[in-house]
């Protein structure tokens, strides 16, 4: 089912959560939703399931305007980050939830329940009481729950922030199975920007209650549209100068560019900056993460920090003094608006 | 060794608080029983027991008042949680609501039983418009709702004072509920009212049933309310019983500490029923809230 | 959507009404001079009730402050020992625990009138009854389950990280708990306090039997007019109660919200 939202805005006692809001999700798109905690990730999800009136704009499905409709009839499901199985029911009384309310028979619902634990690799355990479960099966349970009720629209809210890593990574492949067996529009919100560059089909940016950039992973992460949609994805330093005369200049770099004059932040991608002999900055830090190697120098006059990925083998001698070349065609720009 | 001293230096003043409490107790059971050296009576016995279950008089009382602790509590319950539940979805004027619910919480048994006698007696607001209304024309033929042998007068009185808390009671327990499982089964469907019934209510059990428990074994023991409210025949358990104790004659003591040990003896059941059925109810449940 | 949050407005103006008539028609019946049957409107307002509360009844005033008194007292005594009983159950572990906890509710399965009944000859025998200590040790004892859950749970709540801090950063336990627990509990304090208060305030019979007609309380002075005959002194007598009632509770209100404003700078 296509999603599009329109213009919406939503408030809560009074203050505008989030504002501006216009995306789209084609049918059987993957769409994450990423930004910050705070920026309005979940008010979104809520606003679209019909938990949250409107201030303003609209919500469509498949053409159809929807937020008129009370939350319980709009089949949009959404499987909430703090889970919500219900204690008082078993592992099948909560994935038959909305079986019942379709009216399906007993025999067909217990069809469905074995079919969606096989799909979740719970399969036998029908009878176990929830709060008998590890948070990784209550996760797995909630959404099965969410897909016995048959969504025209699956959302997920975080859904894997309270999981350990290794867990993470399996979830998050089951999550990518299921998507691709039932072709269903799936929303996420996360603030884990791995996730949604490795999950998605579109990407939503979101910061201080509005979507800056919606677009696929790799123009997202290529081409961030602002200064706060690049910070976002990190791995990246800024340094602050002006364009004049098609040269970028800041105290720690001076660069040709063909910009028009003004106020810029520069970003320097790990992989754009490279050690050479110099003395303008200075090692502080060496940062390992098992398949990655950073280095962290900082500007001797101005204190701006630059990160250097390692691309070469050698860790033994670093310079203590070393200035950094940077790789043009990797940079970007941000305009920095004169007011 | 002081450390481990320190809860029960912390709870001294309660044990001895207990202990008067438990001595009451005993001496109402012993003296039930007919054991009472001050008037020379050494002997456990019995008959006083006997005496009490073989008089009419007696089980009528008991049976009063167990209806009325019955009565008034299944309705304060129901009309106590629809009120809560209404009070949750109600978004203007929530902090009035809330703060008029408090009102009957605050107000002593002694107030309520005039406001019952105000406006259901025969001289009673509900009588005079119905005269006004010409349909009744004299005092006497407007029923007498409250003096009556059912004690009607008494369970309104306390459906007045106890809806109220049980909604209060509920309150807090309800909405945390509401807000998070109840918007999740919305979300998978269902409409409201179904939510409510198959999720809501079922998880704000726990907190329903103790309110339940607190109110109904207050009712069945209280004092007042039965003492201003009731008729002369028959008289709720505990104005029957305090009746016997202020008997000139000692001799009538033993017999109303019979009445009293009754009481105990069926408060003590309500609350073993109240903990059987919480533990069954509440376990798994708080096991979930827990995690 | 409409017609359900018509129905919850309706059911809550209901309520509302039940709960408001009641108190507004003694209002009125307490402020009239006379006011029979079958009339729908009293005969002429009149101060005659209160004339009676205050001026006629000279006790009548004394009586409705010496309560007030007594009452403080029964909540003073009923939350310090309510707080000393949950820091016991939230704080520590021991054998007992669970049966002294359960005994700590057993005021609410022991009517107060069988309490009284059977503690009387005991109270004679010690030299208490017919006096403040007796009365008041019987407010203790019901107010005494209320306190002890309230403050319980928020102790609970509340937990021990806070002077586990203290304690690394060198406080001393005494410190700990007069700059740290005490105010973060004041909230939960004072909410048992005013329950403790309401409770003793309104109690009837303990007050009556223990007190033997020499202890006198409110509840004692008004409980034989409901009864009575003349409903406008009775409603001058009760509003009189309510009033005191519910004016001592917004006060205590009052005083919460502005501590935890102060401590914690938010509103509740």
């Amino acid at each position: 089912m296509k999603l599009k939202v329109e213009n919406m805005k939503v408030a809560l006692s009074k203050k505008d959560i989030i504002s501006d809001i216009n995306l789209s999700a084609e049918e059987g798109e993957f769409l994450s939703v990423l930004g910050a905690s705070g920026c309005g990730k979940s008010t979104l999800l809520k606003a679209i399931a019909g938990m949250l009136p409107l201030k303003e704009g609209s919500i469509f499905v498949d053409g159809k305007r929807i937020d008129h409709i009370p939350a319980h009839k709009r089949n949009i499901v959404l499987v909430f980050q703090d889970i919500r199985l219900f204690p008082h029911m078993t592992v099948a009384e909560n994935i038959a939830y909305a079986l019942k309310i379709k009216k399906i028979p007993p025999e067909g619902r217990d069809a469905k329940i074995k079919s969606l634990l096989e799909q979740i690799k719970m399969e036998g355990l029908e009878n176990r009481n929830i709060n008998q479960l590890s948070g990784g099966q209550q996760q797995r349970v909630a959404l099965a729950r969410a897909l016995a009720a048959e969504p025209k629209i699956l959302m997920l809210d975080e859904p894997f922030s309270s999981l350990d890593e290794n867990l993470r990574f399996d979830m998050r492949l089951l999550l990518f199975d299921i998507h691709k067996r039932y072709h269903m529009t799936t929303i996420m919100v996360t603030h884990n920007k791995d996730e949604a560059l490795s999950m998605s089909d579109k990407i939503a940016l979101m910061d201080e209650g509005r979507v800056i950039q919606s677009g696929s992973p790799e123009d997202i992460y290529e081409n961030p549209i602002n200064y706060k949609a690049a910070k976002y994805f990190g791995d990246a330093s800024f340094f602050e100068g002006t364009v004049s005369k098609g040269k970028f200049n800041s105290p720690e770099f001076s660069v040709d560019c063909s910009l028009k004059e003004g106020k810029y932040i520069l970003m320097v991608r790990n992989d754009a900056a490279e050690l050479t002999e110099g003395d303008d900055f200075e090692f502080i830090q060496r940062v390992y993460t098992g398949n990655e190697e950073e280095y962290v120098y900082q500007h001797g006059e101005t204190g701006s920090k630059i990160r250097c990925r390692n691309n070469s083998k050698k860790t033994d001698s670093l310079p203590v003094k070393a200035s950094i070349c940077l790789k043009r065609e990797k940079l970007r720009y941000y305009k920095i608006s004169s007011s | 060794m002081i450390k481990k001293a320190v809860p029960y230096i912390l709870l001294a003043p309660l044990i001895a608080l207990l202990l008067i409490l438990l001595l009451a107790v005993a001496n109402s059971l012993l003296q039930g029983l007919g054991y009472m050296p001050a008037l020379g009576l050494n002997k456990i016995s019995l008959d006083y027991y006997r005496e009490v279950f073989s008089n009419p008089e007696f089980s009528a009382s008991l049976l009063l008042s167990l209806y009325i602790s019955l009565i008034s509590t299944i309705f304060s319950v129901a009309i106590g949680v629809l009120i809560c539940a209404s009070l949750i979805k109600t978004k203007k004027a929530e902090k009035f609501y809330r703060n008029v619910l408090r009102i009957p919480i605050l107000t002593p048994h002694i107030a309520v039983a005039l406001f019952v006698v105000i406006i259901f007696s025969q001289s009673g607001i509900l009588s005079r418009i119905c005269y006004q209304l010409n349909i009744i024309n004299e005092i006497n033929e407007f029923p007498n709702i409250i003096y009556n042998r059912k004690g009607i007068g008494i369970i309104l009185g306390y459906i007045w004072k106890e809806a109220p808390f049980v909604a209060y009671f509920v309150l807090s327990f309800m909405e945390s509920i509401s807000v998070s499982y109840e918007e999740a089964a919305i979300n998978l469907g269902a409409s409201p009212i179904r939510s409510f019934f198959s999720v809501t209510l079922p998880l704000s059990m726990p907190a329903i049933l103790n309110a339940a428990f607190i109110i109904m074994i207050f009712s069945f023991g209280a004092y007042e309310l039965p003492f201003l409210l009731g008729v002369t025949k028959p008289k709720a358990l505990p104005v029957q019983a305090y009746i016997e104790y202020s008997h000139p004659d000692l001799r009538h003591r033993p017999y109303a500490m019979a009445e009293n040990g009754v009481m105990i003896l069926v408060s003590l059941v309500m609350a073993a029923l109240y903990f059987y059925l919480w533990r069954k109810k509440s376990d798994g449940i708080r096991k979930s809230y827990d995690k | 959507m409409t017609n359900k949050n018509s129905i919850l407005r309706l059911i809550m103006v209901f309520a509302a009404a039940c709960i408001l008539i009641p108190v507004a028609l003694m209002t009125v019946w307490a402020f009239t001079s006379r006011w029979q049957w079958p009339d729908l409107i009293g005969e002429s307002l009149s101060l005659r009730g209160f004339r009676e509360v205050f001026i006629n009844n000279v006790q009548g005033f004394r009586i409705l402050v010496s309560s007030i008194f007594i009452s403080m007292a029964a909540a003073f005594f009923a939350t310090v020992i309510g707080y000393m009983s949950a820091q016991a159950f939230s704080m520590y572990d021991f054998p007992l625990k669970k049966w002294l906890r359960f005994g700590s509710m057993l005021p609410i399965i022991i009517p107060s009138s069988i309490f009284a009944m059977g503690i009387h000859v005991y109270f004679i025998k010690w030299g208490i009854n017919d006096s403040i200590t007796g009365v008041l040790a019987g407010h203790v004892l019901y107010c005494m389950p209320y306190t002890v859950n309230i403050l319980g749970d928020s102790r609970e709540a509340l937990g021990n990280k806070y002077e586990q801090q203290a304690a690394m950063l060198g406080c001393s336990s005494l410190k700990a708990f007069f700059s740290i627990t005490l105010p973060l509990m004041l909230p939960s304090v004072i909410s048992a306090f005013s329950m403790a208060y309401i409770i003793s305030f309104s109690q009837y019979f303990i007050t009556m039997l223990l007190g033997g007609g020499v202890v006198k309380t409110y509840a004692v002075l008004v409980f034989p007019l409901i009864s009575a005959g003349d409903r406008t002194i009775a409603g001058a007598y009760t509003l009189v109660f309510l009033l005191s009632s519910i004016f001592i509770f917004m006060l205590f209100e009052g005083a919460i919200k502005f501590i935890v404003k102060k401590i914690v700078g938010t509103e509740t």
